[in-house]
């Protein structure tokens, strides 16, 4: 199976369900296994090493926090009257970090597993649980306040943790039943998970990092500022997540082209005539019929359009949310007309990333792995350079909006660009689209002709 | 198969065939469909906004005590958020083994 097949099958879950070619080798070596026996412990295997490292991460994270909570909270420029509280809610949290990271494992198995019942299922009973707490322990008789907060979602972690573990190794999963040993983990067993995330998860931590600024640039204004950030960052969080399942919707439907290509690729292997190479062979196995392509260009269009009108739709909610039902989210007069006043701006922040998710979707499913990473890399800088700016020209919160908006509209553009090209939507005459940047072709082949898919 | 109208070969996403080859596959593929999108999407949404809500709700709660909760909670969240990026791995790699390994045991079929 060629590594692009891999790339592109592997993504059956979420924007940030990406592969490396590390774990690509991993799952070549099961490539032969068709025994259901076998194919369960090879599964068994694999959920207890990534549930012994998310445990040993998760307490290590923990201590981590409990050490450095306070540099880090200073490093964001928290106002000293925050530190108390805010370090109050760390501690909390922190604690429920291995339950979070086992609850991610969990997740990971049951989506690997095509199966998105169970996770919703435990997002349903997780979050239920957490409303009620903090419906008791904040708003109730015991008034805790950001402390009743923090145990709500620690639980709440504790819970789901507890829950995907009981369903991974219940008994009336019959031979799909896992069977978890938790070891120590050493640099074998860690290896080939450390290793298949880095490079998007470096692109991640990059997209992250540029809220992180955002949020300290709103810090160093004051406690009112940073109040009416954080809800702007709450609605922001889950518009933005809503529509995920789009991009994975984009990978996994351009998988089952790939899956066709590799069942090809592998009948071509027992008909492979005198005198063709392996790497002929190989390559080969990655051309699309035109049915193919243009299913792959249709499903683009499609998505893209799904994108659009979802963006539109996130957006448009954003707006009524923020203008008319922003006192649902504070009580107090300024936070509210502050949180209502971003509305013009944080409306199309939401409907542009609704946009790059699908994108994101669509070049995961291409393969283009390391341009997604590449391009959050290098666009960091800038948007380091405009929160930078706008905070130190007192733009306040506007200006800090307006750079991830301006980020947010640079990656869609990144974006749009290698999704026309690879997909076949917009024929650039541009040299510098004609090349391909990131699929190096067989040096020992003549100069190849990058082409489109249509 | 799979040899292109140039002299070389070329490695890139989606590159084409010859015509002659096209006429030896029965594999035309229905095109993908608004209700089949919605229909894997519809149930991941629980699954993908369960963490960000749950924050959300955190947010509304606090915000309705105290203004200095909510403040609070902002750092927080960016702490939080990236720790979750750094381990982001761990859902990468299972899901894509798990997935792998349910493909050869069990088939291609609901890919």
């Amino acid at each position: 199976m060629s590594s692009e097949s891999l790339l592109t099958l592997f993504a059956h879950t979420r924007t940030d369900t990406f592969l490396s070619f590390t774990i690509t080798a991993m799952v070549s070596r099961a490539h032969d296994e068709k025994n259901k026996t076998v194919g369960t412990m090879k599964k068994s295997q694999c959920a207890s090493d990534a549930l012994s490292l998310a445990l040993l991460c998760g307490a290590v994270s923990t201590l981590v926090l409990f050490i450095f909570g306070n540099a880090f909270l200073q490093m964001m420029y928290t106002p000293h009257e925050l530190i108390t509280p805010a370090l109050s809610y760390l501690y909390i949290r922190a604690l429920a970090l291995p339950a979070t990271l086992v609850t991610t494992v969990g997740t990971a198995t049951s989506l690997g597993s095509r199966d998105s019942k169970t996770p919703l299922f435990v997002a349903s009973v997780t979050g239920t649980l957490n409303v009620l707490i903090n419906l008791f322990l904040v708003l109730g008789p015991p008034q805790l306040g950001i402390v009743g907060s923090a145990i709500g979602t620690c639980l709440s972690q504790n819970l789901g943790a507890v829950l995907f573990y009981a369903h991974m190794t219940h008994k009336k999963r019959g031979p799909d039943r896992l069977t978890l040993r938790l070891r120590f983990p050493n640099t074998k067993t860690a290896a080939p998970f450390v290793a298949s995330g880095a490079v998007l998860t470096t692109r991640s931590v990059c997209v992250m990092s540029s809220y992180s600024l955002a949020t300290a640039s709103a810090a160093s204004m004051g406690t009112l500022t940073v109040a009416s950030h954080q809800v702007l960052m709450g609605i922001m969080t889950v518009a933005q997540f809503a529509p995920e399942p789009l991009s994975s919707c984009a990978q996994s439907n351009l998988a089952s082209t790939q899956v066709a290509i590799h069942g090809r690729s592998e009948d071509s292997f027992g008909k492979k005539k005198h005198g063709e190479t392996e790497k002929t062979q190989d390559l080969s196995s990655k051309s699309l019929s035109l049915s193919e392509k243009k299913y792959a260009k249709e499903a683009c269009q499609l998505l893209l359009w799904c994108g659009f009108w979802s963006g539109l739709l996130l957006a448009t909610g954003t707006y009524v949310l923020l203008t008319h039902g922003s006192s649902l989210f504070s009580s107090d007069t300024h936070v509210v007309l502050s949180t209502s006043a971003m509305a013009p701006i944080l409306a199309p922040c939401v409907f542009v990333y609704a946009t790059v998710c699908v994108t994101d979707g669509l070049l995961f499913a291409s393969g283009r792995v390391f341009f997604a990473a590449g391009a959050s890399v290098l666009n960091l800088p800038v948007v380091a350079f405009l929160i930078s700016y706008s905070t130190n020209g007192g733009f306040g919160l506007v200006g800090t909006w307006l750079s991830l908006l301006a980020i947010f509209g640079v990656r869609l553009v990144q974006n749009l660009c290698v999704v026309s090209k690879d997909y076949g939507l917009v024929e650039f005459s541009v040299p510098f689209f004609r090349k391909s940047l990131f699929h190096v072709s067989d040096n020992t082949q003549p100069k190849p002709r990058r082409r489109n898919l249509v | 198969m799979g040899r292109t109208r140039g002299n070389g070969f070329v490695s890139v996403p989606f590159p084409d065939t010859e015509p002659h080859e096209q006429k030896s596959r029965n594999d035309v593929i229905p095109p993908l469909r608004l209700a089949k999108v919605l229909q894997f999407s519809i149930p991941a949404l629980g699954a993908v906004l369960a963490d960000p809500l749950m924050s959300l709700v955190d947010t509304a709660c606090v915000g309705q005590v105290s203004s200095i909760g909510l403040a609070a909670l902002g750092p927080n969240t960016a702490v939080f958020g990236f720790v979750s990026m750094v381990f982001q791995f761990f859902s990468v790699s299972t899901t894509g083994t798990c997935f792998i390994l349910s493909l050869r045991t069990f088939g291609t079929a609901g890919v």
